[in-house]
């Protein structure tokens, strides 16, 4: 890309033609602390070890814009990630670059600006991110882009995509924006996920608990407990079907900037719809993304009575598609037996469900036949509700202080309950060591569950020394007990959140080094303890700035 | 808006002026806070490109250096930043001294920002966002004249009740040939001096205008201890017809 600016800024191939270069160099060490030993295949020396460097990057980001008077503008923002660790399986292997040194790129943009194609109207094709929302980080109207979960500290970092957009003026403050973005891409999860679906002391996310009991029972009994579990997606088709649109009409009404915006296309974080345990005592796991349509809305201003309080206040209702779960189990005579159950009896286990290879519902004799009861649900059609609404004051001149209340946190989703891993796995009570008279031992341990949709409270403030040249930074995430008529489940609720503490200095102009942690706090049943989530780690990062 | 009442009020007072019992008589302190906003504000639309550069207490070379490019149209204003690298790209639209967006090209989102921003600074300078966001004063303080020093007149500026910012009390001197404000002293609620400010070397934009700007505004902060502030201003230029698209969130969030 530099090539291409240097060429171009020597050689323009219109006279009017305007270049931009910028970017930045940067490199980010981290250390795990406390976490629990995840192995991960690539870069082979990248472990994720209880504690450790987890992290030794350098980026090089090299963003180019080019614009064309007035009227069109182009813009290409590609990071280059250099791992630091190696990947060496063999003395093959150290002898090549790409496995001695790693490395990744990442595009972020890749879009074309055509402003006023007619009048009131821009269009932006290509590869870009459409945030929307007022609120800071969490917001439930930013659908069209998953996001990128791939680093904690990045955190609300969305993934660019391929879409069309489409922005139309009619009057004043007034923008109808319409996206379609013509491919799905899923959100890239933290190393850390698989996690979640592997380790068999975590149940089904089955909403019913008689079917989620049965499933637990088969996966976790040492006799029939899978010894792999293999996970596998089943991504959206390709199709026009699959495309997501999406309509925001923003403005503004006395004086509060407010939207009103429609999303139909999926949620970018798989959801388990299928487990077939194999006769070898493996198990596959099969994960789907969610359709969903979201209505939102948001406004946003100032109070001024309150000394010129910032606020915010956006939500959405999402409409999902149902997702149900279905149990397979391989028989000698290579059908598979479903476990279903019967809607009128308490959702208790029915037998006999047998389907041949052509995925038909079949009798004991080989006939086709109508299966019997109905899969247990993961996510019910139920529309549920995410909110975030916050504030912002600068107290003096040198804090700045930022608090929300957000209902729903980024990577929840659905109505119903969610079910968390053991403190101590080999404390369960529903493993046959540690009943008595077929219940639970005294003091074994069920698994923990909770409402799906938390409620947390995310605040910090920024103390600015210095004429700005350091920041104190401290932000964290608490995780409030969930009230509700339904579930009744407050008593369950167990403190966890996340601190993330930083000092950054500006050595000079571009220049800024920075070192802090990110920790999760909790203990393994919660939200931000589980070891799928993460691990806390301690960072010193150096960024420069062109 | 600004324009409107400012020509207004210079309607009125050229009128006052051809009356002959008024011709003799010296100008109010309204009337010159008048003149002074008018003289400030005496453009359809105004372009310019600013060098910031912020000095630590007693040093000769500045701490940082920031440069950027004005563009303001009635009460609207858009500031865009050139450098340093890590402000490059960024943006403010300024709609009224109440309404004010940032956008920030690392999260590619425009951000509206409560009017407590106005009091704090920018990027550590001495300059503070409500500085930015007016040229005027008559709608917010109500003036007195105290005096006569040289070739100004001397104002004292009391905030009007209801009103907000971020002094409760202003010294402003007022040229009496070109109704520029050359010089204002800012005072906290104690009465205590705060911040001085001073405008030199007014210079005729480019373009079909009459109006002038300030080649170098000091902000010089007393309660840092004299912590300083030079704005250097360049290629200003007026009544260029810029559109009213340029100061939308729209065009905000294009960036640079």
């Amino acid at each position: 890309m530099a090539t291409l600016a240097v060429l171009c800024n020597v050689s323009p191939a219109h006279a009017d033609l305007d270049l931009k270069f910028s970017g930045l160099i940067s490199s980010d060490i981290r250390y795990r602390l406390y976490g629990e030993p995840i192995p991960i295949a690539y870069p082979s020396q990248a472990q994720l070890p209880s504690h450790g460097f987890s992290r030794n990057d350098n980026d090089i980001k090299a963003k180019l814009t080019l614009s064309l008077s007035d009227k069109v503008k182009a813009v290409a923002d590609t990071d280059l990630y250099l791992y630091g660790f190696s990947d060496l399986h063999d003395l093959d292997s150290t002898t090549l670059r790409p496995n001695i040194d790693p490395y990744r790129i990442e595009v972020n943009a890749a879009y074309l600006d055509i402003y006023k194609v007619l009048p009131g109207l821009d269009l932006r094709v290509g590869r870009q991110v459409v945030v929307w929302g007022a609120a800071d980080q969490f917001n439930p109207t930013a659908n069209i882009n998953t996001l990128d979960f791939s680093d904690a500290l990045l955190f609300g970092k969305a993934l660019a995509n391929n879409m069309v957009r489409a922005d139309y003026n009619p009057k004043g403050d007034w923008v109808l924006t319409a996206v379609w973005v013509p491919v799905f891409r899923p959100a890239e999860l933290p190393r850390t996920a698989p996690v979640a679906l592997q380790q068999l002391d975590r149940p089904a996310p089955v909403q019913e608990g008689n079917p989620r009991d049965f499933f637990y029972n088969e996966q976790i009994n040492p006799a029939l407990a899978p010894t792999t579990v293999n996970v596998v997606t089943q991504v959206p088709d390709v199709s026009i079907q699959n495309s997501q649109l999406a309509l925001r009409l923003a403005g503004r009404v006395l004086g509060q900037d407010v939207s009103l915006s429609y999303y139909h296309g999926r949620f970018g974080i798989p959801m388990p719809a299928q487990t077939v345990f194999h006769a070898d005592r493996t198990a596959d796991v099969g994960v789907v993304w969610p359709k969903e349509d979201v209505i939102g809305g948001d406004i946003a201003g100032t109070i001024e009575r309150l000394a010129g309080l910032g606020y915010w206040i956006e939500g959405t209702v999402t409409f999902p598609e149902e997702i149900t779960y279905a149990l397979y189990q391989d028989r000698p005579d290579g059908k598979r037996n479903e476990f279903r159950f019967d809607p009128y009896n308490d959702m208790n286990v029915l037998f006999g469900n047998v389907v041949d290879m052509m995925g038909h519902y079949v009798s004991p004799m080989g006939q086709v036949q109508d299966s019997s009861g109905v899969r247990p649900t993961v996510v019910p059609t139920t529309p549920f509700l995410k909110l975030t609404a916050g504030a912002d004051m600068t107290l003096g001149r040198h804090v700045y202080v930022n608090a929300q209340y957000v209902h729903g946190f980024v990577d929840e989703f659905g109505a119903g309950v969610a079910m968390h891993p053991l403190q101590n796995p080999a404390n369960n009570c529903a493993l046959p060591g540690n009943q008595v008279n077929g219940k639970g031992r005294p003091g074994c341990e069920n698994p923990r569950i909770d409402q799906r949709l938390g409620d947390y409270i995310v605040a910090g403030m920024d103390l600015k020394l210095a004429d700005d040249v350091v920041l104190v930074r401290l932000f964290g995430v608490v995780k409030l007990p969930s009230l509700d008529d339904t579930w009744h489940l407050e008593s369950s609720w167990k403190p966890t959140g996340v601190l993330f503490p930083q000092l950054a200095w500006t050595v000079t102009d571009g220049t800024e080094l920075s070192v802090g942690a990110f920790l999760f706090l909790g203990d393994r049943t919660t939200k931000f303890g589980d070891p799928a989530a993460g691990a806390s780690e301690a960072f010193l990062r150096g960024k420069f700035t062109y | 808006m600004n324009v409107v009442r400012s020509t207004l009020a210079l309607a009125a007072l050229t009128a006052c002026a051809s009356a002959p019992a008024a011709r003799a008589a010296a100008p109010t302190a309204a009337e010159i806070l008048q003149l002074a906003d008018h003289a400030a504000s005496d453009y359809a639309d105004l372009s310019f490109e600013s060098k910031m550069k912020i000095f630590e207490p007693g040093a000769a070379a500045p701490a940082k250096e920031i440069s950027f490019i004005t563009s303001i149209k009635g009460d609207k204003r858009l500031i865009r930043f050139l450098s340093p690298a890590d402000l490059k790209g960024m943006g403010m639209l300024i709609e009224s001294r109440d309404v004010m967006y940032a956008f920030l090209p690392g999260f590619n989102r425009i951000r509206r920002l409560g009017t407590h921003m106005k009091s704090q600074t920018l990027f550590g300078s001495d300059v503070s966002n409500e500085e930015t966001s007016s040229n005027t004063y008559a709608a917010v303080y109500t003036p007195r004249l105290v005096g006569e020093e040289g070739p100004s007149w001397v104002l004292e500026l009391t905030l009007n009740t209801e009103k907000e910012a971020e002094f409760p009390k202003l010294k402003m001197w007022v040229d009496k040939a070109n109704h520029y404000a050359t010089k204002i002293e800012s005072f906290d609620a104690a009465g205590k001096g705060a911040m001085t400010q001073t405008r030199l070397n007014f210079t005729k934009d480019f373009g079909d205008t009459q109006h002038y700007t300030p080649a170098t505004v000091t902000f010089v902060d007393h309660r840092r201890n004299d912590h300083r502030t030079e704005i250097w201003n360049a290629n200003a230029k007026a009544n260029q017809k810029l559109s009213d698209d340029l100061f939308s969130q729209r065009n905000l969030a294009r960036g640079n």
